[in-house]
């Protein structure tokens, strides 16, 4: 979809760009608030490392294998149609000029994106994933996984194109990111959980899971607050950039990403009051998150109450999914990167053809959506999947059993986030 | 979880009725989470390797 914006209207994308960041700061205080008080400061200087990591790779080669629709690419034939499979931009923005155009506005959207990607599974290796080991796996994600998916849905690749070649309503349609930065971003997570395994004494001998809670949820709900400044700057600048959306139409953007994360935030907090007897509030956090995942997909697509209706819908799926993984698949995910990324942004991918309004032929948008749920879990899984396994049988990806037991942020950085408090070990543990 | 990718993506290629698609794409979906059941079923069993003094 090529975007033509006036010298106004770009001021203004750039602005709303310029809000991105304030979505990372959030994701990093949730992070760390989440994880202990031993790896608080290992957690903060981690996110920084894996922003910056993701921003250099994506600049060196990730822009070129993503490209924009209607840029240079590489396209295979399948059926006598042809399959735009990766951009073919210049390495290091040669030639880009950096001004008010459509290209440098979506490299800046997408340099912030893949640093906000390359923080969710940060999330999942919290208190046990080495901070060397976290900036190579970013530079797969941001180098690769990330580029690839990206191109097929935002830079005119194969599944944007299967309204076009085949007659797939508008082709598979991902206004803000559930799929390309949330969904990439969890199912990294879950890989990053299997090849990592729980945090030491987070499972007893029968497989019963042991409560650790996070240090500081004044931090995740501060975290909260930005994230959301931050998703109405991604999801606005995403409609405009990645679904042709007039600059006037962010205002039913902005409406629908807060509805959404309300009624996410509120349904959490009802689900977890009947199912606990007590509000929590590390999940009620999570099921907020879990709206603004959800609305990136459809928010310039949907009417007010229909954005109600998905953040309420992944503020039920996000606590029942993350009780799933800890209780029955023996998951050891601290901040909920798999219930609030991957499975918010799958909801938010079908939420585009379910509830959207005017996404065209119907039952053609349901196919190209369930194609691209099929392309996230088999083809991105297994990627990123593969490419961190073999990281971690070159580079071991978990921290010694020493820096486990002494916190990441003595055993890594030699020196704790709150020096002058005691740090308490295990005694406090809920079983 | 590769194949029932391929099953998928081969069916919009080649496939040109839409029902026959549809339930081709469907089933590629089916086992993919097929693949994905025995991915956390292994990790079950490492995991509980692991915790094993």
């Amino acid at each position: 979809m090529n975007v033509f914006l006036s010298e106004t209207s770009a001021a203004f994308c750039f602005v709303l760009i310029l809000l991105v960041p304030f979505a990372g700061a959030g994701l990093a205080l949730i992070n760390s608030g989440l994880g202990r008080s031993r790896s608080a400061a290992h957690a903060m200087l981690a996110s920084l490392c894996v922003v910056s990591v993701a921003a250099i790779v994506y600049l060196i080669v990730g822009f070129s294998w993503e490209g924009v629709a209607g840029g240079p690419a590489h396209e295979l034939t399948l059926g006598g149609k042809a399959w735009n499979w990766i951009g073919a931009e210049p390495l290091f923005l040669r030639g880009l000029p950096l001004d008010f155009s459509p290209l440098p506005l979506i490299f800046v959207l997408q340099m912030f994106s893949i640093g906000l990607a390359s923080l969710i599974p940060l999330s999942s290796g919290g208190d046990r994933w080495r901070l060397g080991a976290m900036c190579a796996s970013t530079a797969l994600l941001a180098g690769w996984t990330y580029p690839l998916f990206a191109h097929w849905v935002w830079g005119g690749g194969w599944l944007s194109q299967l309204g076009a070649n085949y007659g797939l309503g508008r082709g598979f349609l991902d206004a803000g990111g559930s799929s390309t930065i949330q969904v990439v971003g969890g199912l990294t997570a879950l890989s990053i959980t299997w090849i990592l395994g729980p945090r030491r004494g987070k499972f007893s001998a029968e497989g019963i899971p042991v409560a650790l809670p996070g240090h500081n949820v004044v931090l995740v709900l501060l975290g909260c607050a930005l994230a959301w400044v931050g998703w109405i700057g991604l999801n606005c600048a995403g409609a405009i950039l990645f679904a042709g959306a007039e600059p006037a139409r962010c205002v039913l953007v902005a409406v629908n990403t807060t509805l959404a994360a309300a009624a996410s935030g509120l349904a959490t907090v009802v689900v977890t009051r009947i199912r606990f007897g007590r509000p929590d509030t590390s999940l009620s956090a999570n099921g907020w998150i879990g709206g603004l995942v959800a609305s990136s997909a459809a928010a310039p697509f949907l009417k007010p109450a229909a954005a109600i209706i998905v953040g309420g819908v992944a503020g039920i799926l996000v606590p029942l999914v993350a009780d799933a993984l800890e209780f029955r698949l023996v998951i050891d995910d601290p901040g909920g990167a798999v219930s609030v990324h991957a499975v918010g942004g799958l909801w938010g991918v079908l939420s585009v053809a379910l509830l959207s309004d005017g996404a065209g032929d119907t039952s053609g948008q349901w196919l190209a959506q369930v194609i691209g749920i099929a392309t996230l879990l088999g083809f991105v899984l297994p990627l990123t999947y593969g490419l961190n396994w073999l990281l971690d049988r070159i580079y071991r990806q978990r921290v010694d059993r020493e820096g486990e037991l002494q916190g990441l942020d003595l055993f890594e950085l030699g020196g704790g986030a709150y020096p002058e408090f005691e740090i308490h070990g295990d005694e406090f543990l809920q079983h | 979880m590769v194949a029932g990718w391929g099953i998928a993506v081969f069916a919009v290629g080649l496939l040109p009725l839409a029902g026959v698609r549809s339930a081709f794409v469907l089933a590629g979906l089916a086992t993919e989470l097929l693949g994905l059941a025995l991915l956390v079923r292994a990790h079950v069993v490492l995991d509980e390797e692991r915790e094993r003094p």
